[in-house]
């Protein structure tokens, strides 16, 4: 990992086309700002893993179990019907 | 096209039912195309990756859950995808024991354009919305599902 120190204000370019800004410090929080081409996608670490662990969790579930699921909605609508 | 499924065998599939996802899905990078499978009588799709027969999605259609269901999408996605007018969008179903019981992300959308076939997963910014969403607390539940007994 590289390590780099900056100051409020300052920026690092990354690649060219990627420039990211420190607005500011506040105790532990520091403010960023990322100006990045629209192709790229920019997310909070925390929401990207949440979003790779709940993909993990719902794939590959056994046909069985989908086509019992779902007998049981169809079933549930029709009563309610 | 014939594809193959370790839950559904070999399966016949239309062209225009298999999404081109450039970026593959989070946690699945490598899975560029899926066919999307409506099941019928139900709001539910099947989502099975076209390299890797093992690896399937259940998707539902938000919008039948969850009525007030809204996001923007992101000007930067509608020009990834192309699109124009069409636009569909379904949302990810993590199964539990019983459907009531399961979740839907609704912070993760599926958004597919359905006349050039390309598709994203994409991450919606400051909505609110989580990854898991309990099915039977969503809006529309109760008139989607009879309760036990009556």
């Amino acid at each position: 990992m590289l390590v780099l120190s900056r100051k409020k204000g300052e920026s690092i370019v990354i690649d060219d086309h990627i420039e990211i800004t420190v607005l500011g410090v506040e105790g532990e929080t520091v403010r960023i700002g990322i100006s990045a081409p629209a192709e790229v996608d920019i997310f909070r670490k925390e929401v990207h893993l949440a979003i790779q662990e709940a993909n993990k969790q719902s794939a590959a579930s056994t046909k069985d179990h989908i086509e019992a699921l779902i007998a049981q909605f169809q079933q549930s609508v029709k009563n309610e019907k | 096209m014939i594809i193959e499924s370790a839950s559904w065998g070999s399966i016949e599939v239309e062209d225009d039912q298999i999404f081109h996802f450039n970026r593959g899905i989070p946690g699945f990078e490598e899975e560029k195309e899926f066919a999307i499978l409506p099941y019928e009588d139900s709001p539910f799709s099947m989502m099975q990756s076209l390299s890797e027969p093992s690896l399937s999605f259940l998707l539902a259609d938000p919008f039948l859950f969850e009525p007030g269901y809204e996001f923007e999408l992101p000007d930067h996605d509608t020009m990834e995808l192309g699109i124009k007018e069409k636009v569909l969008v379904r949302c990810i179903v993590t199964l539990q024991a019983s459907i009531e019981e399961s979740s839907i992300n609704l912070l993760a959308p599926i958004v597919m354009n359905p006349e050039n076939v390309e598709a994203k997963q994409i991450v919606l910014q400051q909505s609110g919305y989580q990854t898991r969403h309990a099915i039977k607390e969503l809006s529309a539940a109760r008139t989607l599902f009879a309760k036990d007994g009556e």
